[in-house]
C-alpha cells in the first residue's frame, strides 16, 4: 500500500489500471492517486476513459489488468465495503420512476444501515417540494439532485461524482459547488469527474487530465496553468481612438501582440508581470482609460494543450 | 453461513423491485391479463366437465388414475396447455426482463451503486419476479377453487396445496431460465429473442428426450411437473412413469419416481439461478 506524505492512506490508488471492452481499450495503464481529504477533479474529453475509471472504482466494471484500492481496500475483494463508505453519483443517474424522492433516500438509508432524516437531506439538495412525488415526473436536473442526495446519505468518507453538473441549472451548479465544499470541510474526499472546466476550476484542489485512457497531467490548477505558458491578456478600452494607444503599446517591453476586437485593444503579454508595464505605459502617456481587464490562461487552454497534442 | 448481511440486502432489493412492479401499469396490466386468462380457462373447463364423486380419468394421455375421486379435476387442470406450458412460457418471458430491463433503463446501475453485493441484487431481482408468478398461481388457484366449490366439486386441501407448490415451482423454473438469459446480452431485443427460443425449446425438450432416451424424459420441466403431481395421491400415476415400470407395475427407476420429479423441478430453479449469479457477478455494468 502506498501512503501520502502526511501519512494518510490515499482515498484512491489506481495502479496500472487497464480496461478493455472487446478490442477497444477504454483505459490504458492508468496510474492515479487521489489524496485523502482533497477535492480531485478528473478532467477529460468525451470518451477519455473517465466514466470507465469511476465505474471501476466502485465495482461496476471489472479491471482487465492492474489494481485499484479505494479507502485502503482492494476493489475486487471489497466492493461492497467500499460502496458502504462511498457516496456515488453515477453518470446518467436514473431513479426508479415509480418511487418517490423520499423512498429513494429510504432505500439508500437501508442499504447503508443508517437512519436518514429524509426531509433534511432533500432540503439540502433543494428537493423538499418534490419529496413525495414519484421520480418519473422529475426533470433531468431534479434527478441529478436526487442522485446527489442519495450519495450524501450516511456521511461517506469518499464522494464520487460522475458528471454531477449534467442537467443542473445555474442554481443547481452553485448548490453542487457548495455541497462539495461542505463535504470537503467535513473531512470527506471528493472525486469529481467532468468535462466542465468551470466546475473543476471552482472547487478542485488537484486536477488530473485523462486522455485516451491515460493520465496525461496532474497538479493543482495554478501549476497546470503555468505549464502551458504564463501568457496573460489585457483587454483595454481607451476613452479616445484605439490606434494611438495600439501604436504606443506595440513597442512596450513584454508585449507579444496587439489586436483590435469589439472596440477594445487586446494586448497579449508574454507573462502576467508585464501587464503592469502596459498599464503604466498608458498612464504615462496621454491615453485615458475607460476600463481594462486581465485574463490569465484558463483550464480551457490547459485542457486543450494536453488533449490536442496527443 | 449466510446471515443477516446476506438476507437483508436481498430482501431490500426484492422489496423495492416488487414495489416498482406493483406501481407499474405495464406489469400490473400483464399480470391481470394472464391471471384472467388462466382463471377464465379454469372456470370454463370446470363448467363443461362433470366430476361426480366416483369420477375417474383412467387414462387422459398423461395420467392414469386407478381409483375414483374428485381431486382428479386438478390433474385435468394440470394437463391443460393453458396452465403448465403457458405459465412456463410466461415465466421465461417475465424472467428475461430481470436484468436486461433495469440495465437498459439505468436503474440497475443506481441499485448497484448502493452497498449491495452483486449476488444480493441478482437474487433480489429474481425473487421479486418469483413473487409475481406466485401471485398469478395463487389467483388462478383461488378462481379454480371457487368455481369447483360452486359446482359442488370438493378438493382435498393437501392435494390442492401440493398442486399450487408444484405449479409455482414449474413456473419459477421458467423465470430462473429467463433470468440467466437476461445476463447474457445487454440489448433487450436479443435477450427477448433468446427467451422465445428457450420457451419453445423447453416445451419440445420432453418429447425429444422421451423419443431418444425415455428415462431422460423426466429432465424436461413439463414431465417433471406431471411426475411430481402424480405423487400427490397414492393411486395416481403418470403414463411416463408407467412406461418405466417393471413387469409388476412398480416404478423402479429412480428417475421415474415422484422424488425425481420434485428434484428436477427444484433443479430447474436452482441451477439457472446459480449460473445467473456467476454470469452477473462476472459481467460489467458500465454504460
Amino acid at each position: 500500500m502506498s501512503y501520502t506524505a502526511d501519512g494518510h492512506t490515499p482515498a484512491v490508488v489506481a495502479d496500472n489500471f487497464t480496461k478493455q471492452f472487446g478490442t477497444v481499450t477504454a483505459v490504458d495503464g492508468l496510474e492515479l492517486t487521489v489524496p485523502a481529504g482533497s477535492v480531485y477533479g478528473l478532467l477529460g474529453p468525451n470518451g477519455a476513459g473517465k466514466s470507465t475509471t469511476i465505474d471501476a472504482l466502485v465495482g461496476l466494471v471489472q479491471p482487465t489488468e492492474g489494481t485499484i484500492r479505494v479507502l485502503g481496500m482492494d476493489v475486487r475483494a471489497s466492493a461492497v465495503d467500499i460502496r458502504r463508505k462511498t457516496g456515488i453519483l453515477p453518470d446518467g443517474f436514473t431513479p426508479y420512476e415509480q418511487l418517490t424522492g423520499r423512498e429513494h433516500l429510504e432505500l439508500a438509508g437501508r442499504a447503508n444501515g443508517v437512519d436518514v432524516h429524509t426531509g433534511d437531506v432533500l432540503a439540502r439538495v433543494g428537493l423538499t417540494d418534490a419529496a413525495d412525488r414519484t421520480a418519473g415526473g422529475y426533470s433531468r436536473g431534479m434527478c441529478q439532485r436526487l442522485g446527489l442526495a442519495m450519495a450524501l446519505v450516511g456521511q461517506p468518507d469518499l464522494l464520487v461524482l460522475d458528471e454531477p453538473g449534467a442537467g443542473l441549472d445555474p442554481h443547481g451548479i452553485e448548490l453542487l459547488r457548495r455541497i462539495v465544499r461542505e463535504e470537503r470541510a467535513r473531512g470527506a474526499t471528493v472525486l469529481l469527474s467532468t468535462h466542465q472546466l468551470a466546475q473543476v476550476e471552482a472547487v478542485c484542489d488537484v486536477v488530473g487530465i485523462v486522455d485516451e485512457g491515460q493520465l496525461v497531467a496532474e497538479d493543482d490548477v495554478e501549476t497546470l496553468r503555468r505549464t502551458v505558458g504564463a501568457e496573460a491578456t489585457l483587454r483595454i478600452r481607451p476613452t479616445g481612438p484605439l490606434e494611438p494607444a495600439g501604436d504606443l503599446l506595440t513597442d512596450v517591453d513584454g508585449v507579444a501582440e496587439v489586436t483590435v476586437a469589439d472596440d477594445a485593444l487586446v494586448v497579449r503579454c508574454v507573462d502576467e508581470q508585464r501587464t503592469a508595464g502596459v498599464i503604466a505605459a498608458l498612464e504615462r502617456s496621454d491615453v485615458a482609460l475607460e476600463s481594462y481587464e486581465k485574463a490569465l490562461p484558463g483550464l480551457e487552454q490547459v485542457f486543450g494543450a494536453y488533449t490536442d497534442e496527443r | 453461513m449466510p446471515g443477516r448481511d446476506t438476507y437483508t440486502p436481498l430482501l431490500d432489493v426484492a422489496r423495492v423491485e416488487f414495489r416498482r412492479h406493483r406501481r407499474s401499469r405495464g406489469t400490473v396490466g400483464t399480470l391481470i391479463a394472464v391471471t384472467l386468462f388462466c382463471t377464465f380457462w379454469s372456470v370454463h373447463n370446470l363448467s363443461i366437465s362433470a366430476y361426480p364423486p366416483d369420477a375417474s380419468l383412467v387414462n387422459d394421455g398423461v395420467f392414469s388414475v386407478v381409483a375414483p375421486g374428485q381431486d382428479v379435476f386438478l390433474l385435468d387442470v394440470a394437463t391443460s396447455v393453458f396452465v403448465g406450458p403457458l405459465l412456463l412460457c410466461f415465466g421465461i418471458l417475465l424472467g428475461v426482463g430481470t436484468v436486461v430491463t433495469p440495465r437498459a433503463n439505468g436503474t440497475l446501475r443506481t441499485l448497484q451503486t448502493l452497498p449491495y453485493s452483486r449476488r444480493s441484487v441478482f437474487v433480489g431481482l429474481l425473487l421479486s419476479r418469483l413473487l409475481l408468478v406466485a401471485g398469478v398461481v395463487a389467483t388462478l388457484t383461488l378462481g379454480t377453487v371457487v368455481s369447483a366449490s360452486l359446482a359442488g366439486v370438493s378438493l382435498s386441501l393437501r392435494v390442492l396445496f401440493g398442486f399450487v407448490v408444484f405449479l409455482t415451482l414449474h413456473a419459477a423454473g421458467g423465470v430462473a431460465v429467463g433470468t440467466v438469459l437476461s445476463t447474457l446480452r445487454t440489448r433487450p431485443a436479443a435477450v427477448y429473442l433468446f427467451g422465445v427460443v428457450a420457451a419453445v425449446g423447453l416445451l419440445v425438450l420432453g418429447g425429444l428426450l422421451s423419443s431418444q432416451f425415455l428415462p431422460a424424459g423426466v429432465f424436461a420441466p413439463r414431465t417433471a411437473f406431471h411426475v411430481a403431481l402424480a405423487g400427490l395421491h397414492w393411486n395416481w400415476t403418470a403414463l411416463f412413469q408407467q412406461a418405466l415400470a417393471n413387469s409388476a407395475g412398480g416404478i423402479q427407476p429412480s428417475y421415474g419416481s415422484t422424488a425425481a420429479g420434485v428434484l428436477v423441478l427444484c433443479a430447474w430453479v436452482l441451477i439457472p439461478t446459480l449460473l445467473g449469479v456467476v454470469s452477473y457477478e462476472r459481467g460489467d455494468l458500465g454504460q
